[in-house]
């Protein structure tokens, strides 16, 4: 039953992850907490499943568009949000709470839109359970762990092998020297709100299939808040590791303490690591950002 | 000169009680009307207008038409208070009808004993009308089971009806429809000699149930009791599917709600499982209610709540007849005898306890849903008297 647990935990964790990564990227470009990746998330799951629905798209089809949606949606909120308030020179605060307004205004239309109803996609996804002795490991998991594994090992490939990539990493490094070696922040910012969008809609989509459609969706936004905080805000690395451990922690406590308490006990134990840590775990790897 | 006065007084007198005569009795009604549980809450009020048509136009209550002032509550305890005081105060209301939801109704009972205007609701939180043991409201009515009665009705058909003698729970500790229900299942079916292999409580807001349910599955119950409402109920079963476990699911009514089906991933996921619920809509008795009812809205009622309105109508006419005067400590005095009146509810027969001021004996069906997403009614059970 332990290992059953364990693999719970790490499906759930690995969802965590790759919303934190999205989560990350931006915090480690602009130093900004972006609560408007709730948004992303919730339209990933809502545009999948209202394309699936009411235009009668395959699913997959479905998928793939509502992430486009969801990342364009996310550069959309960067250009009417972020974009007027650097040009005016605010502080970076007004920037957290215009995305947070920007996930509950997205919130209450998707409230007002779907009548507050939880519903699922048209047709389950993939079918059926991988078993090895005693220990069920869905196969809708197994393909979920996967797609993550691919977005993170594409976004470092966009970063690490690309122009654009090099850009953003000489941003994270040092804006302004960034600028005066030509490179063009309103470029460099739009695209990274893009990949952090893509990544909450793959999130979404993915959270849609597994558990299902409903408008506070969006809420696991402030789990990745919270697996960032752990791994060290801005550390992409750091992200994945908290994701895991959070995931890790939530279905330990629900299994073996109670569940009840479970909520209690895992942001008892982020108390506690940030006490010790407050860097984070992966607090040397946020020196070398990404 | 005296005698005028006399005459005038006689002629003041006749006048006032033809005046009186004609008054309409006032009652309130307090739903939502608004928020996400308006459509319950229309479908509520839509029925207690129906009834309310019904009675004047065979002729009213001790002659006089029923005049019925519906407020809205938004799902908010205060609003309910607010709707409750409006209705007593200012519109001189002489019962007052609803809530069913439990933490309203509980804000509203206080007030109530203050106030001595009867409120007769559907909540299920026994504390509406005894908050400490020993202690009774004497102004606030239920009439619907409780969720004793309906947690204890689900473990009785679990173990007489399906054999079953080994039961898991899974409830969320902060809503007291879920937990009261939990309890009082469990506590019944350990009585009867079956074994709980495991109670799981769970906090609000929990969407990934796998942790819950692979300790559920360790100790092979053959039945597991969801007393939930249709978006955890919905995750739970599915993700229980997904982990393989092949339990019989129980649940309790609010798993009759289409969008449980929807967030259980489809019909062929619920197929099987059993709940409780206060209607089966197949009846003939229904007919003439559903037709009438759509001639006045244009549509069929969507939810059973349509009847609780529609017999909370029925109920307090039926008080302010046998207490022979609109007054509102009459009338309350006649709700607590209220015996075998028929509704259409339950078995159609509707008895008060005037110690619990709940329904006595008031039975539940138990439903099934079938592969093709149907609601199948399996049997009517009666709270047990032990």
């Amino acid at each position: 039953m332990f290992v059953q647990q364990l693999v719970n935990g790490i499906s759930l964790g690995s969802m965590y992850a790759l919303l934190a990564v999205g989560f990350a990227i931006v915090y480690n470009i602009l130093g900004i907490v972006n609560f408007s990746h709730g948004a992303t998330i919730a339209l990933g799951a809502y545009c999948a499943y209202w394309l699936s629905t009411y235009l009668r798209l395959p699913l997959e089809l479905s998928m793939v568009l509502s992430v486009t949606i969801a990342g364009l949606v996310s550069a959309l909120i960067e250009r009417i949000t972020l974009h007027p308030l650097r040009r005016k020179g605010q502080p970076q605060i007004f920037f957290f709470i215009a995305s947070l307004t920007v996930f509950n205004l997205v919130t209450a239309i998707i409230i007002y839109v779907s009548k507050a109803n939880i519903t699922s996609y048209p047709r389950t996804l993939i079918y059926g359970s991988i078993r090895m002795a005693n220990v069920i490991v869905p196969k809708l998991d197994v393909l979920m762990l996967g797609i993550a594994v691919l977005s993170l090992l594409a976004l470092s490939a966009v970063l690490y092998k690309t122009k654009i990539g090099l850009a953003i990493r000489c941003c994270s490094y040092d804006s302004r020297a960034a600028q005066l070696m030509g490179i063009n922040p309103d470029l460099v910012i739009g695209t990274t709100f893009l990949l952090a969008g893509l990544l909450g809609g793959i999130g979404g989509a993915l959270l849609g299939a597994k558990y299902a459609v409903y408008p506070e969706l969006g809420d696991m936004v402030y789990r990745a808040f919270f697996a960032c905080m752990v791994g060290g805000l801005g550390s992409l690395t750091g992200a994945i590791f908290g994701g895991l451990l959070i995931g890790l922690i939530e279905t330990i406590s629900n299994a073996y303490i109670n569940a009840a308490i479970s909520p209690a006990i895992t942001f008892g134990l982020l108390v506690v690591i940030l006490l010790v840590r407050p860097q984070g775990i992966a607090g040397k790897l946020v020196e070398d950002k990404i | 000169m005296k005698r005028f006065a006399v005459i005038l007084a006689i002629l003041l007198v006749a006048f006032g009680s033809i005046a009186h005569a004609n008054e309409p009795i006032v009652i309130g009604f307090i739903t939502a009307l608004t928020g996400s549980t308006s459509l319950w809450g229309t479908q509520e009020a839509n029925g207690a207008m129906l009834r309310a048509e019904e009675i004047n136009a065979a002729g009213g209550v001790l002659g006089r038409p029923l005049k019925l002032i519906v407020y809205d509550h938004k799902g908010s305890p205060q609003e309910g208070v607010l709707a409750y005081r409006r209705l007593v105060d200012e519109d001189k209301a002489v019962a007052v009808l609803g809530t069913h939801f439990s933490n309203i109704s509980l804000a509203i009972a206080p007030v109530a004993e203050q106030k001595k205007v009867p409120v007769l609701g559907q909540a299920v939180e026994p504390k509406v009308t005894i908050p400490a043991p020993g202690k009774l409201n004497k102004y606030h009515f239920l009439a619907q089971p409780s969720c004793i009665e309906q947690g204890q009705m689900m473990a009785r058909f679990a173990f007489e009806e399906l054999g079953a003698r080994k039961a898991a729970v899974l409830a969320d500790k902060s809503n007291s429809y879920s937990i009261s229900q939990a309890e009082h299942f469990a506590e019944y079916f350990k009585r009867r000699g079956g074994e709980v292999t495991d109670f799981v409580e769970y906090a609000a807001g929990t969407v990934d149930y796998r942790a819950h349910l692979t300790q559920i599955k360790a100790g092979s119950p053959e039945v597991i009791f969801l007393p939930q409402y249709a978006q955890p109920g919905g995750m739970q079963v599915k993700q229980a599917k997904e982990l393989g476990i092949e339990a019989t699911f129980l649940g309790s009514n609010s798993l009759s709600d289409p969008p449980f089906v929807a967030a259980a991933g489809g019909a062929e996921n619920v197929a099987g499982l059993y709940f409780l619920f206060n209607v089966n809509w197949s009846e003939p008795k229904f007919e003439a209610f559903i037709n009438n009812y759509e001639a006045k809205y244009g549509e069929k009622p969507v939810t059973y709540h349509s009847l609780f309105g529609y017999d909370d109508v029925t109920l307090i006419c039926e008080a302010i007849k046998n207490a022979g005067a609109a007054e509102p400590e009459a009338i309350r005095t006649a709700i607590e005898g209220l015996t075998d009146v028929p509704i259409m509810l339950g078995d159609g027969k509707f008895t008060m306890d005037a110690e619990t001021h709940r329904t006595r004996n008031m039975p539940s069906w138990i439903m099934q849903w079938n592969e093709a997403g149907e609601i199948v009614p399996v049997q009517l059970v009666y709270p047990p008297a032990d």
